[in-house]
């Protein structure tokens, strides 16, 4: 009877574990983003009309948002044929594993078929940037 | 049977009560802002004459809002904070009542230097607003100021504030009189969606003064 109670207490707790985890992967990323994003690019991260590019759907590569989150750019950004005049502000604080936990959120939430970004990835990139 | 048809009646008369006491007439907004009372007349708190310029360099004046309403904030292009989120709200404003030309919007800039008349064209252009009915202006920075105080909000330059320029993200309803009939958080969701139900009761107003 102890173990089996004991057993069934241990199922639930895994079962709890893995929930919270399935329902709210990436949660750091998320964190990163409302405090640091999503002031500009709005919470639903749709920004704003052409003034700040939306997040969705997006077909810049991780390794282009590797850099242009970590350096910021100052003149013009193009993506999907608009042209945006703003800055983007760099966020130099901002380790390797923030910018992939943050880029593993902003893809798993808003662009498609996009895959899961490995810190020794984004390590590489940031050692390539152009800005850097 | 007869004290359950006592109850019955009770209960009855009652909830009758209730029902009907809860569709009581919904009131009028009120006129915000202090108040002077002479004998009999009362002068309430009045939006003051102003001469502006929009992203079309048109001479925007309190004419320009002639039997109209509108809603105003403060805000500038390059502000890294509240805006987008208080632009995003006003446009969700500006989208439900897309057919309703009694209502207008006024967004004053506060940042003299970077918003010139063509930096504002762009803003309106790039959020897809229609510059008749919603006025991006610029002009003297000290009159923009000042003005901020008669709309109750905050506008001022402060070199420790996140972009330089310390503003409020409030929204406020101006009636066809010059009043303040309402005003709200334009950060909070939920009382934009209160403060576009003022703006409903302030239209049927205008509906029933006719």
């Amino acid at each position: 009877m102890k173990w089996i109670r004991l057993g069934s207490l241990f199922f639930l707790a895994s079962l709890l574990f893995f929930q919270s985890c399935e329902s709210e992967p990436y949660a750091q990323g998320r964190y990163i983003y409302e405090v640091r994003c999503s002031n500009c690019h709005l919470p639903d991260g749709r920004g704003l009309g052409k003034e700040i590019p939306s997040l969705h759907k997006s077909k810049a590569s991780p390794a282009y948002w590797s850099c242009l989150i970590r350096y910021g750019q100052s003149n013009t950004i193009e993506q999907n044929g608009v042209k945006y005049i703003r800055n983007m502000p760099a966020n130099t604080d901002l380790t390797a594993a923030d910018l992939t936990n943050l880029i593993n959120f902003i893809q798993n939430e808003w662009v498609e078929d996009s895959q899961f970004v490995a810190l020794d990835s984004v390590n590489q990139w940031l050692e390539n940037c152009p800005q850097g | 049977m007869k004290s359950l048809s006592k109850v019955i009646w009770v209960f009855f008369f009652l909830s009758a009560l209730i029902f009907t006491s809860c569709q009581s007439e919904e009131k009028k907004l009120p006129i915000i802002g202090h108040k002077t009372i002479e004998g009999t007349d009362t002068t309430y708190h009045t939006i003051p004459d102003f001469t502006f310029v929009n992203q079309d360099s048109q001479k925007i004046t309190p004419a320009t809002f002639e039997d109209k309403i509108y809603v105003v904030d403060f805000f500038f292009t390059s502000c890294p904070t509240i805006c987008p989120v208080v632009k995003s709200q006003m446009l969700r404003i500006y989208e439900q009542f897309a057919n309703e030309d009694r209502l207008l919007f006024l967004s004053h800039s506060v940042d003299g230097r970077r918003d010139s008349v063509p930096r504002l064209k762009v803003y309106a252009d790039n959020l897809g607003v229609d510059a008749e009915r919603w006025h991006f202006v610029t002009g003297d920075i000290v009159e923009i100021y000042d003005i901020a105080e008669d709309y109750f909000s905050v506008a001022k330059e402060d070199p420790e504030a996140p972009g330089g320029f310390d503003h409020s993200g409030r929204l406020i309803l101006v009636d066809t009189n010059k009043h303040v009939r309402s005003f709200c958080d334009g950060t909070d969701t939920e009382d934009v969606d209160r403060f576009m139900k003022d703006i409903e009761k302030l239209l049927d107003e205008m509906d029933t003064a006719r």
